[in-house]
C-alpha cells in the first residue's frame, strides 16, 4: 500500500519523525507563553470568534437532535405543550402579583429615603453550549454585546446563580458556571447570615472558603449572594450547606435541573465614592443647636447628597427582571 | 500518504470536530462523552508516521481548545501524545497480536493524553484540572472503540496487520 510502503520497507523516516517531534515541541511552547496575560487577551478575540462558530454548529446539532429524538412522538409532545401552556398561564398572574409588588416596594423605598440597588436591564438568553471540559466548566447563550450583555452580569435561572459572564461577543456570551475552579463569589447564609466566598469545586459543586463564623452555619440552610463585591445582586439563591468531613459544601441549586433558559443581569449600580463631595467642604460642622431636631435649620446651604448612578423609571418590565423578581 | 487518504483524514478530522462540538448540547454536558480526537489518533498510527495525521491531529486539537476553553495547545498535545504512543504500539504489530496493539494504543494513548492534558494544564498556569469527568470520557471512549475502528481502519490494513 502506498501509504505505508516505506514504513514497512524499513526506511527510517528522520524528517517526519523530527517533524512530529517538532509539532509536540511547539505546543508546549505555545502553552508555556499563555501565561503572559497579554498574550491571553489577544487570544480572547479569537475565541470569541470561536464561542459563535460553536454555537452555530451546536444549535445546528441540537436541532439534529430534536429532529430524530422526536420523531413520532406527538401525542407526548402535544402533553407537555399544554401542560406548558397552563404554566404559562399560572405565571402570568404571579408575573402581575409581581410587578404590583415591585412598584410598592420602590414607593416603600422612597418614603424611607432608603438607598436600594438598582438594577439595571436584564438580557433574557437560550444557553446553546454548555461545556464540561477538564480546564474549564462554562456555557454560552445567544446574547452579546449586541444585545446589551457586558462582562461580568450575573447569569441567573429560576433555581439562582448560574454563574458570570466571562467573555462578550457580538452575539454570544461565555458564562463561567460556579462549578468552576475559577469561580469567585462572595456569599452568606440566610439564617446565620454568615458570609464566605464561594469557590467553585469540580467535584462536589461549590464549598465555602473562609467563612467568617462557621460554628454559625445551619445546615441545609439556604445561601445567597451577600452582593459584596458590588458585581452582583444581593439574595440570589446559590444553593444549600452541607458539612462533609469538617468543611462546608454547597449544593448547588443549579445542578437540580437542566440550564436552558437564563437572565443576564447587570451588576447593581452602585453611587461611586469618589462621586461624592468632601465632608466640611460645602457645609460648617456640626454644632449643638445643628444636632437637635427641634431647632431650626441651619442658615448654611446642607451638601448635596450621595445619590446613586440614575437608574431608568420602574417598569413593568424592569420589576420583574430585577432584583424584586428575584426574591 | 497518496491524496484520497489525505482527503479522508481532512473528512474524519471534520467529523471528529462534529462529534465533539454535538457534545456541547445544552443537557449532555453532565454526561459522558466519547473523546473523538483520540479514536482519530489511535486509528491514523495504523498507517505508520505521518506529518499529515499528526498536521489535522493538532488542527482538531485546537478547535476543541477554543470550544472547550483550555489553554491553546492542551488538547493538539494530548492527541499528538496518544498518536506517539499508539504509533510504537502498532510499530509492534507484527509480530504482536493485532488486537494487543490496539489494546496498548487505545489505553497507553489515553494515559499518555491525560498526563499530557495535565501538564498542559500545569504550563500555561491553569487553576485546576477536572479528572473525574475526562476519565469517564475516556473510559466511554475505549468502549466504543471496537466499532469505530471499522470505520476508522482501512480494511486493508486491518487484513495487512492480521
Amino acid at each position: 500500500m502506498a501509504w505505508y510502503g516505506r514504513r514497512r520497507s524499513g526506511e527510517p523516516r528522520v524528517g517526519a519523525r523530527a517533524a512530529v517531534v517538532g509539532l509536540g515541541l511547539a505546543m508546549i511552547g505555545v502553552l508555556a507563553i499563555q501565561t503572559s496575560s497579554t498574550v491571553r487577551q489577544g487570544i480572547d478575540i479569537p475565541r470569541r470568534s470561536m464561542d459563535g462558530a460553536t454555537a452555530s454548529v451546536a444549535r445546528f446539532s441540537s436541532g439534529v437532535a430534536g429532529w430524530s429524538i422526536g420523531f413520532g412522538r406527538d401525542k407526548e409532545s402535544a402533553a407537555r405543550i399544554a401542560e406548558l401552556e397552563a404554566e404559562v398561564r399560572d405565571l402570568m398572574r404571579w408575573k402581575d402579583l409581581s410587578e404590583t409588588m415591585a412598584i410598592r416596594m420602590e414607593r416603600y423605598e422612597r418614603l424611607l429615603d432608603l438607598v436600594g440597588e438598582t438594577q439595571g436591564q436584564a438580557v433574557m438568553a437560550r444557553v446553546v453550549v454548555e461545556s464540561d471540559g477538564p480546564f474549564e466548566a462554562s456555557l454560552i447563550a445567544n446574547a452579546g454585546a449586541a444585545n446589551g450583555v457586558r462582562e461580568g452580569f450575573a447569569a441567573i435561572n429560576e433555581r439562582g446563580l448560574v454563574g458570570r459572564v466571562q467573555r462578550v461577543g457580538e452575539y454570544t456570551s461565555r458564562i463561567l458556571l460556579v462549578t468552576d475552579f475559577d469561580s469567585r463569589i462572595p456569599v452568606m447564609g440566610s439564617v446565620s447570615q454568615d458570609r464566605a466566598l464561594l469557590v467553585g469545586d469540580r467535584a462536589f459543586g461549590a464549598r465555602l472558603l473562609e467563612p467568617e463564623t462557621p460554628e454559625k452555619i445551619v445546615a441545609g440552610e439556604m445561601w445567597v449572594t451577600s452582593g459584596d463585591d458590588g458585581q452582583t445582586a444581593q439574595g440570589i439563591p446559590v444553593g444549600r450547606a452541607r458539612l462533609v468531613e469538617g468543611a462546608w459544601r454547597v449544593d448547588l441549586a443549579l445542578t437540580q435541573g437542566v440550564i436552558d433558559f437564563i437572565r443576564l443581569s447587570p451588576p447593581p449600580d452602585f453611587a461611586k465614592p469618589e462621586l461624592a463631595p468632601t465632608l466640611g467642604e460645602a457645609a460648617s460642622p456640626n454644632t449643638d443647636r445643628s444636632l437637635v431636631s427641634s431647632a431650626p435649620p441651619p442658615t448654611t446651604t446642607s451638601p448635596p447628597r450621595a445619590t446613586p448612578a440614575p437608574a431608568a423609571a420602574p417598569t413593568p418590565g424592569r420589576a420583574t427582571g430585577g432584583q424584586g423578581g428575584e426574591r | 500518504m497518496s491524496v484520497p487518504w489525505r482527503l479522508w483524514i481532512v473528512v474524519q478530522t471534520a467529523l471528529a470536530w462534529y462529534i465533539t462540538a454535538f457534545g456541547l448540547q445544552p443537557g449532555l454536558g453532565g454526561l459522558w462523552w466519547p473523546v473523538a480526537g483520540l479514536w482519530a489518533a489511535v486509528a491514523w498510527a495504523s498507517f505508520g508516521l505521518s506529518v499529515w495525521a499528526a498536521g489535522s491531529l493538532i488542527v482538531l486539537g485546537v478547535l476543541i481548545d477554543f470550544m472547550t476553553e483550555a489553554p491553546i495547545g492542551a488538547w493538539p498535545l494530548a492527541l499528538l501524545s496518544a498518536y506517539g504512543v499508539a504509533l510504537v504500539a502498532w510499530d509492534r504489530s507484527p509480530p504482536m497480536p493485532m488486537i494487543a496493539a490496539e489494546l496498548v494504543a487505545v489505553f497507553g494513548g489515553m494515559v499518555a493524553a491525560g498526563l499530557a492534558l495535565a501538564a498542559a494544564g500545569s504550563v500555561a498556569g491553569q487553576t485546576g484540572f477536572s479528572r473525574d469527568g475526562l476519565l469517564y470520557d475516556f473510559l466511554l471512549t475505549a468502549a466504543l472503540y471496537p466499532a469505530v475502528r471499522f470505520i476508522l481502519i482501512p480494511a486493508s490494513i486491518r487484513g495487512a496487520r492480521r
